[in-house]
């Protein structure tokens, strides 16, 4: 009977104890109420038969964790790249009243002015600040998307340090953890911690971690694993040559470009969006450069000179174009001769038609034929809509027999607007047999030519082939054509990163519910356990009271 | 499910960031401004694109047809005048087969008043517009015509035509280059003074057929110009009505109807304002506020 009632005492205790220290983890509960990364913790175990003590449970559900980090990987991504998009995007200005897309208008339109009055000085001075304007325009777009690309790369450098202190962090936390566990020592805190940690990681790199026996966790960072217990793989930047790369410290990896998350949104964005955007932007400036100048050094100025460039081209620069700093207003060359006309307004028209396209259609059949010379030698060329070439080359042998080389090969336009023509196989007739076959040849011929006025003109080489049409302009190669596809591009672009922002966010609204369904704390219901538990802690108080009136009945009736 | 204060809080500040961005959206409509970037929707941006671009061609256009009434119709008014000094040339002669005329005065008041008519044809082939002359093809900045010491004129200018684009890829001539005009016409006339002075009535008449193909080549030249006015007339019209259609395109591209827009704005914002007062009254309370209250 004694040890019964002694029993019970001990019971009696335990279910006090654990009722405070129910009412201990619900109170911890509700103070933490609004931290997003704590877990909901609850007391398991309460009464266990073989006498082991309570466990404080965290109520974490590897799932959704897993689906969280999934959707905070995506967000990441999609976020950044909209983000960077969204910059990309105001570089542009308005659309419709401003931007580049109108400095080139206003650039043709004052070329187009000038032509119809070439006498008017005003117009020439006009036509020089559209051109300011023009180059001004390109060398704000290229200044801020390189300051974009910095940015970019002082975010990659600055992402690598995080990821790497992350990864630290993790390492340490793993071994406190394996540690507290290993002892059965409460690591709530540090799992909690070391779960923020995981979901900032994957928000930045989309890591994935595999919770392990010992109760550390694997972090596989694509194919590497970037934390394996207290075993640590770091990032680093080196230089690369479109600015600073990611790689893996001690790997003969490939550089890092990742599988969502932050750091790679930065790295693809810089290295394809906004390199494309640059690369197009110079191309525009500087071919459209190039073809003003080919004109304009064809033209006569007011002053009856010629063969000097509107433009001032630098290569090595991105969008490095200015207005020649030697042109004046008198030395816009619009005229088409020498003859000192005041209204001749012929190049500065030609300039102006560069509006429809900078560059020829180069598809045709071209012809070079001199009867003169030994053979009488007739050669043909056809470049195809396909971009294959077809070469026919007859001459006569000097014995009268005419013999034709057959050459085929393709062709291909130039950032200039050139073309190369490459011609690889010849047709040769086996003299046994007699069949023919295309055969390769030991070294491709290849020649740039360059279609003005009708004709075919080599830029290496010498002979200049007779176009078998008028000349054509190639729509496709007009400034505000590139200009609009390029907007088009980035808008395109800029709105599907806006929409995969949408959905990505849309799924972590939906995961932060999961998880805050499973282990965010609700007040209300914190309030009614915790009652339940005051309940509980008094009913536990009533029974030893009634047992401590059973042991004084039984002593006293005892002496 | 259990559902969390930070769900129910998360909820309402989704929601009403949802109704904000929507209002301030239809807020930008009011104000015309609904394409502000090319993601905003790049089809349509690119259509704006097209049509700024075709605005920029026709306002050039539209300038040139002013420009082109302009010369064409001093042109016109050149070669009116020289028609109307021939007509008196030919007046002139025919009131010199008069038996009155015969007299060695009136001679010379006829041959005085042929020489007049001669200087002013002249005069009107050497016209002007603003500081440059009208019949001298390209060469704008030199008198066309002077005089070749002979009676007549010799042309100093081109035979260049002055184009306008007058539409979009639609170039028309503005002025009749001086190899145009009857230049020969000057020396006839000369001559013709010189035969009212010393000469018959035959004489005389022998060259009236030359001035009446003179006649004729000036009032083909000037049906030219008036023809080239109408024209530029036309285009002009076409060019207007072009740019009211792309002005009223870019305004439904960027904003669309102002009274369709004041109204999503006005929905939009007591859509956000419903939103803020219901969420304000229900998210405080908790199983805590009544306890403790």
């Amino acid at each position: 009977m004694i040890r019964g009632i002694s029993s019970g005492f001990y019971t009696a205790t335990r279910a006090l104890q654990s009722s405070q220290w129910a009412i201990q983890l619900h109170l911890e509960n509700i103070a933490s109420a609004n931290d997003p990364s704590y877990t909901r913790r609850t007391l398991e175990n309460r009464v266990d038969p073989y006498g082991r003590l309570p466990e404080v449970m965290r109520l974490r559900d590897l799932f959704v964790d897993f689906q969280y980090r999934r959707a905070q990987s995506s967000a990441g991504y999609a976020s950044t790249r909209a983000d960077i998009m969204a910059r990309v995007e105001d570089i542009f200005g308005d659309p419709i009243e401003g931007g580049l897309g109108q400095a080139i208008d206003k650039f043709f339109d004052a070329f187009k002015a000038v032509s119809e009055d070439p006498s008017d000085e005003v117009l020439r001075i006009e036509a020089i600040e559209a051109g300011r304007r023009f180059a001004q325009h390109i060398h704000e777009a290229m200044s801020q998307l390189t300051m974009i690309k910095d940015q970019i790369n002082e975010r990659i450098q600055g992402a690598v340090t995080e990821i790497n202190a992350h990864l630290e962090n993790l390492r340490n936390l793993n071994g406190r953890i394996a540690t507290m566990v290993g002892s059965s020592e409460m690591a709530a805190d540090l799992m909690d911690q070391r779960d923020r940690v995981l979901d900032e990681l994957a928000k930045l790199t989309g890591a994935r971690p595999t919770y392990l026996e010992d109760g550390t966790v694997r972090v596989m960072i694509g194919s590497v694993p970037a934390v394996d217990g207290t075993a640590i793989n770091l990032l680093e930047v080196v230089q690369g040559e479109n600015g600073p790369i990611v790689k893996w410290q001690d790997f003969e990896l490939p550089a890092y470009y990742g599988d969502g998350g932050e750091l790679p949104a930065l790295l693809q964005v810089r290295d394809e969006d906004l390199n494309h955007v640059m690369t197009t932007v110079d191309r525009l400036a500087k071919n459209l450069a190039r073809e003003v100048n080919r004109l304009h050094s064809q033209g006569y100025d007011l002053d009856g000179q010629t063969g000097h460039d509107f433009f001032l081209i630098q290569e090595q620069v991105p969008g490095g174009i200015y207005v020649h700093p030697d042109l004046t207003p008198r030395g816009i060359a619009a005229a088409g001769s020498a003859d000192g006309l005041k209204m001749d307004g012929t190049i500065a028209e030609r300039i102006y038609r560069l509006y429809d396209g900078m560059w020829p259609i180069y598809a045709d059949t071209y012809t070079w034929e001199d009867p003169a010379a030994a053979g009488s030698p007739v050669k043909t060329l056809t470049l195809g809509k396909d971009l294959s070439v077809s070469f026919v080359h007859t001459y006569e042998d000097g014995t009268g027999t005419l013999v034709t080389v057959e050459r085929r090969g393709t062709w291909s336009q130039n950032a200039d607007g050139s073309v190369t023509v490459t011609l690889t196989e010849e047709w040769q007739v086996d003299p046994v047999t007699g069949t023919g076959s295309w055969v390769e040849l030991s070294t491709p011929i290849e020649v740039q030519y360059r279609r003005q006025n009708g004709q075919l003109v080599p830029l290496s080489g010498s002979e200049t082939y007779q176009a078998s049409q008028p000349d054509l302009v190639d729509k496709s190669s007009a400034a505000m054509v590139w200009y609009r596809n390029l907007v088009g591009l980035i808008g395109s672009r800029g709105k599907a990163a806006i929409q995969d922002r949408e959905v990505a966010e849309a799924h972590l609204q939906v995961a932060q519910e999961q998880r805050s369904s499973k282990w965010g704390v609700s007040v209300d219901e914190e309030i009614a356990l915790m009652t339940a538990e005051q309940k509980a802690f008094a009913a536990v108080a009533r029974v030893l009271t009634v047992m401590d009136e059973m042991l004084e009945i039984l002593i006293n009736a005892v002496s | 499910m259990r559902v969390t204060n930070w769900m129910l809080v998360n909820t309402a500040i989704r929601e009403l960031e949802g109704l904000r961005s929507q209002y301030a959206k239809s807020q930008k409509k009011v104000y015309g401004r609904a394409l502000e970037r090319p993601s905003d929707d790049p089809q349509r941006v690119i259509e704006a694109i097209d049509l700024t671009g075709m605005k920029v061609r026709l306002e050039r256009a539209q300038r040139a047809a002013t420009d082109a009434k302009e010369w064409l119709s001093i042109a016109e008014t050149s070669l009116t005048a020289m028609a109307e000094d021939l007509q008196a040339v030919q007046e002139t002669m025919i009131q010199f087969g008069s038996p009155a005329n015969q007299e060695p005065t009136a001679r010379e008041n006829l041959a005085l008043q042929i020489e007049a008519l001669r200087d002013a044809i002249k005069r009107e082939m050497n016209a002007q517009h603003r500081e440059r002359y009208l019949f001298a093809g390209w060469a704008t900045d030199a008198q066309p015509f002077v005089d070749d010491g002979a009676g007549g004129v010799e042309y100093k200018g081109s035979s260049h035509k002055i184009e306008r684009e007058i539409a979009p890829g639609y170039k028309v001539a503005i002025n009749v280059p001086g190899d145009q005009l009857p230049t020969d016409i000057i020396a006839t006339l000369t001559q013709v003074a010189q035969a009212i002075r010393t000469g018959t009535t035959e004489d005389v008449m022998a060259y009236l057929d030359d001035v009446q193909a003179a006649s004729h080549v000036l009032l083909a030249r000037r049906s030219e110009v008036g023809l080239a006015y109408q024209q530029v007339e036309q285009f002009e019209g076409y060019s207007r009505d072009g740019l009211i259609t792309v002005e009223e395109r870019l305004g439904e591209i960027s904003g669309g109807d102002i009274a369709d827009a004041v109204m999503e704005m006005t929905q939009a914002q007591q859509a956000y304002q419903v939103a803020l007062t219901a969420f304000s009254m229900a998210l405080p309370m908790t199983l805590m506020d009544y306890m403790f209250r």
